[in-house]
C-alpha cells in the first residue's frame, strides 16, 4: 500500500478504497459502493425547484459547491447561474442566514442537503429562529433505510456492509442492529484511514463466516453506542420523516426529512409558488442508477472515461468530488493499485 | 497468521502502519479462502 498525507477532497471509503488500491488486495472481497454521496442520490425535483427560484429577481439560492453542477430535471444551477440565475455558492448553511441578514429586501433560499451528517446543522439553524426571509428546500435523507431498501429490492446478495462512520457519529449504532439481524447481514461501522477500511473488513468477513449478524464499531474512537444524542433530539425537534425520492433508486419508504409544521415559514417549496415537471429520466446512456444500487461499478458503465469526465459529467456520480465515478477517473479504478 | 483481530483494533492509533496493513490483509484473504463476499459500503459524506 502506498500511504500519502495529501488527501485530496473527503477521505470517504469509496475514496478510501480507490486511492489505497484496496480491492486489489483483497480481490476475494468485492467491495460495491452504495447510495451516496448526497448529491449524487439528490431528487432532481428538488434540484430543478433551486434552479427556478434562483431566476427570480427577488430570490438569491445558496447552494454547497459540489451540488452546483448536479442536473435538475432540465437545468443545473451552474446553468441557471449562466443564464442570469442568482446562485451563491456557500460553505455552510450559516453563511446563508448572514446573506439573508445582509440582504433584506431579498430572499434567500438555501439547497439544504446532506444525510444525517448535515440534518442537524440544518435543525440548529432554524432552532435559532433565522430572518423571515430565509427558507429552504430540505433535502435531506437518511442512511439506514435505504440500506434496508437495497436489501429487501433483493437485486445483489449483499453479504456485509461497511456503514458510514461520519453519520453514525449522529445516530449511533443501535439503528443499524434491527436490519444486521433480520436481513441476516452483518455490519462494521468504520474510520475513513486505510487500516480502518482494513480492519473493519475483517471484522465483517469473520461476523459472515460466524453467522453472527449484528453490528460491530470499528469507529469506537468517534462513534458512540448512542450517538449524538443533542444532534438527534434537534433533528426529531424540526424535522418528520417521510417517503423521499433518491435520484437512481426511487422511493425510499422513511428515508426523507421534511421540516415539521410549526417550521412550515422556513420551508421554501410552500412559500413560493413552484410548478415543476416531476418526469425526471437519466441521461442517455448513463448507468449512474446502477452505480448507486452497487449493480456495476464505474468503469463498467458505457460511458464512463468517455463521453463522461469530471470536466464534462453525464451523470451525477461523475459531478460530485465524492461520486463514485469521479473517484474512480481520478484516482484509478478496475481494482488497481496505484 | 495467528492474528486476532480483536487485538487489532488495540493498534487502532498506527493508522498508517504498513505491517499491520500486511498482516490485516493476509487475514482478510485468508478468511476468504476461495470464497467470494460482496461488501457494501454506503458513503454517508458531509456536501461541501
Amino acid at each position: 500500500m502506498r500511504h500519502t498525507a495529501a488527501l485530496s477532497g473527503w477521505p470517504t471509503h469509496e475514496y478510501t478504497i480507490t486511492h489505497f488500491g484496496i480491492r486489489s488486495l483483497i480481490s476475494k472481497v468485492d467491495l460495491r459502493a452504495g447510495p451516496g454521496c448526497p448529491v449524487c442520490v439528490a431528487s432532481p425535483v428538488k434540484v430543478q425547484e433551486a434552479v427556478e427560484l434562483s431566476m427570480r429577481n427577488d430570490v438569491i439560492v445558496t447552494t454547497f459547491g459540489d451540488m452546483f453542477r448536479v442536473k435538475g430535471t432540465r437545468q443545473s444551477l451552474m446553468e441557471a447561474k449562466s443564464m442570469g440565475g442568482n446562485v451563491v455558492v456557500v460553505y455552510s448553511i450559516w453563511d446563508s442566514v448572514k446573506l439573508a441578514l445582509n440582504n433584506p429586501d431579498k430572499e434567500v433560499v438555501h439547497f439544504a442537503i446532506g444525510f444525517e451528517t448535515t440534518a442537524p446543522s440544518t435543525a440548529a439553524v432554524l432552532l435559532e429562529k433565522p430572518p423571515s426571509n430565509f427558507s429552504i428546500i430540505c433535502t435531506h435523507l437518511l442512511i439506514p433505510p435505504v440500506m434496508e431498501f437495497l436489501l429487501r429490492l433483493g437485486e445483489l446478495k449483499i453479504d456485509g456492509f461497511i456503514c458510514p462512520g461520519h453519520v453514525s457519529t449522529i445516530i449511533g449504532v443501535k439503528p443499524y442492529r434491527p436490519i444486521a439481524k433480520r436481513f441476516r447481514a452483518p455490519m462494521v461501522i468504520a474510520g475513513f484511514e486505510p487500516i480502518d477500511v482494513l480492519i473493519g473488513t475483517a471484522m465483517l468477513i469473520q461476523m459472515i463466516r460466524e453467522g453472527h449478524y449484528d453490528v460491530f464499531n470499528e469507529y469506537a474512537r468517534v462513534v458512540k453506542e448512542e450517538g449524538n444524542v443533542k444532534a438527534q433530539r434537534m433533528m426529531k425537534e424540526v424535522f418528520d420523516i417521510y417517503d423521499a425520492d433518491w435520484r437512481g433508486i426511487g422511493r425510499v419508504p422513511n428515508s426523507g426529512l421534511k421540516l415539521k409544521s410549526e417550521f412550515e415559514k422556513y420551508d421554501a417549496e410552500l412559500k413560493f409558488d413552484l410548478e415543476v415537471e416531476e418526469s425526471y429520466e437519466m441521461p442517455p446512456g448513463c448507468r449512474c442508477g446502477d452505480v448507486l444500487r452497487g449493480l456495476i461499478m464505474p468503469w463498467e458503465c458505457p460511458l464512463f472515461a468517455r463521453t463522461c469526465n469530471p470536466l464534462n459529467p453525464v451523470g451525477p456520480c461523475m459531478v460530485s468530488s465524492e461520486g463514485a465515478c469521479a473517484i474512480a477517473y481520478k484516482h484509478g479504478g478496475k481494482g488497481n493499485s496505484l | 497468521m495467528g492474528v486476532n483481530v480483536m487485538e487489532l483494533l488495540d493498534l487502532i492509533s498506527k493508522y498508517r502502519d504498513r505491517k499491520l496493513a500486511e498482516k490485516l490483509v493476509a487475514y482478510i484473504n485468508r478468511l476468504c479462502g476461495e470464497d467470494r463476499f460482496l461488501v457494501m459500503h454506503v458513503c454517508g459524506t458531509q456536501p461541501h
